[in-house]
């Protein structure tokens, strides 16, 4: 977990080979040459890419350099139209950025919600993102990763500060083990739908059936897990929540004039 | 006969204390007794049945002398500042032969959007203010009441 403001801290630094971490895959031995990559949003450094080029593959976590382009959107290759080819850009194959989900929590004290929450809206849907959830005090926005601190410094400035939570969630691992398990599984569902072919015996071809029908179920989850993990990575979440600014909050910098009948005005007195 | 001419000249005092402004009561709108607004600081009040409110107020102007402009500004700068309301539009206003400014504002209370109107008007011996007050929904349902009040503000 990281707990600072900045987004990108690291793809400050160019090139940095943060971990090289080989790992040797035990028992892909499908001899499939599915690639499976993802490109975190357009951040700077935010590559992801795994490939499995020779049965046995190598993955390791790097960042790329700075103001290196990157696909927009996050997205799982080898999953659209047969896509096996890692992207062009990016890191070399077998390497992989880290996956980092961004969520900030912003409070915010203002005299006029709805105001606030459409200027919130405005500014989101100006950078490219979308509303999640609102209420009539608070809305969930999903912003673009790389537009995530331009969006927040923006946000910021609709009122008050009152709190401001940023969190980071490392998922790089969660990603790269759920990608192997997605390969392993495909490779399992082919070779199974390979001895469904050849099966002679009902009983034989009903066992198969069973079981890959079980390893495809597999399959959708995982594949629906990584969509998501995609999804969070490229569209950072941004919770605003408004609190109603008092007097109290306001900063004063007027002198009161001798006239105390001045300060009898306002809804207090008249609405009592 | 001195005490006719002592009672006259109370009478005469106590006249010229009470307020000289007044507004006509809108229809769906209910005045307040005089009684019931012993020392308030305002001499009008009248309210809707769901409690969007009408006020007048009066000061005094004599010694002060203070122009229009100089009380459109302290109190603008005093709303804004210590209320935190927005003033969301000031224009100038004509009625019975007098001119103000109606000030209008947006402000937050009880954590609901709430419009605040202050028609100011000053002349050389009173500062007048007829406020009309009430949630957004209430101020769009009374929008010609508060108007048709302003509008019948009139000077003794």
């Amino acid at each position: 977990m990281y707990h600072r403001f900045s987004p990108v801290p690291r793809a400050r630094t160019p090139l940095l080979l943060l971990t090289a971490v080989a790992v040797g895959l035990v028992g892909c031995a499908s001899g499939g040459s599915a690639d499976y990559a993802m490109a975190k949003s357009e951040a700077p450094g935010d590559y992801f890419s795994y490939s499995d080029e020779s049965g046995g593959a190598g993955l390791s976590v790097v960042e790329a350099e700075e103001g290196k382009p990157a696909p927009e959107k996050v997205q799982l290759l080898g999953e659209q139209g047969g896509e096996t080819t890692p992207s062009q850009e990016g890191p070399k194959n077998n390497e992989v950025t880290r996956v980092i989900l961004y969520s900030a929590d912003l409070g915010l004290f203002v005299f006029d919600f709805k105001k606030t929450l459409t200027a919130a809206v405005d500014i989101t849907k100006a950078e490219g993102g979308y509303v999640q959830a609102s209420t009539s005090s608070s809305v969930t926005l999903r912003v673009p990763a790389a537009k995530f601190e331009a969006v927040l410094e923006k946000l910021d400035k609709l009122g008050d500060a009152n709190f401001r939570n940023v969190v980071g969630t490392d998922v790089t691992e969660e990603y790269l083990d759920l990608s192997i398990r997605l390969r392993n599984m495909e490779a399992l569902r082919d070779r199974l739908a390979a001895l469904l072919l050849q099966a002679k015996e009902v009983k034989d071809a009903l066992e198969i059936e069973k079981e890959l029908a079980r390893v495809t179920g597999d399959i959708e989850s995982l594949k629906g897990r990584l969509r998501y993990l995609s999804d969070r990575a490229a569209f950072s979440v941004i919770t605003l929540r408004l609190e109603p600014k008092t007097s109290e909050q306001v900063q004063v910098d007027h002198i009161p004039l001798p006239f105390g009948w001045l300060r009898q005005y306002g809804l207090g007195e008249v609405l009592q | 006969m001195r005490n006719f001419i002592l009672l006259v000249c109370l009478g005469l005092w106590l006249g010229a204390c009470g307020p000289s402004s007044t507004v006509t009561t809108p229809d769906n709108f209910v005045s307040l007794p005089e009684d019931d607004l012993d020392w308030r600081p305002y001499h009008y009040k009248a309210v809707s049945p769901d409690g969007a409110v009408i006020l007048v107020r009066e000061h005094d102007n004599e010694e002060l002398s203070g122009s229009l402009a100089y009380w459109t500004e302290a109190l603008t700068r005093e709303i804004k500042a210590e209320k935190g309301y927005t003033l969301r539009e000031s224009t100038e206003l004509k009625v019975g032969g007098l001119t103000g400014n109606h000030l209008r504002w947006d402000a937050l209370y009880g954590g609901e959007n709430y419009r605040y109107d202050i028609a100011l008007f000053v002349t050389k011996d009173l500062i007048i203010t007829v406020e009309t007050a009430g949630s957004a929904e209430q101020y769009e349902r009374y929008s010609k009441e508060f108007d048709s009040a302003v509008k019948s503000l009139r000077l003794d």
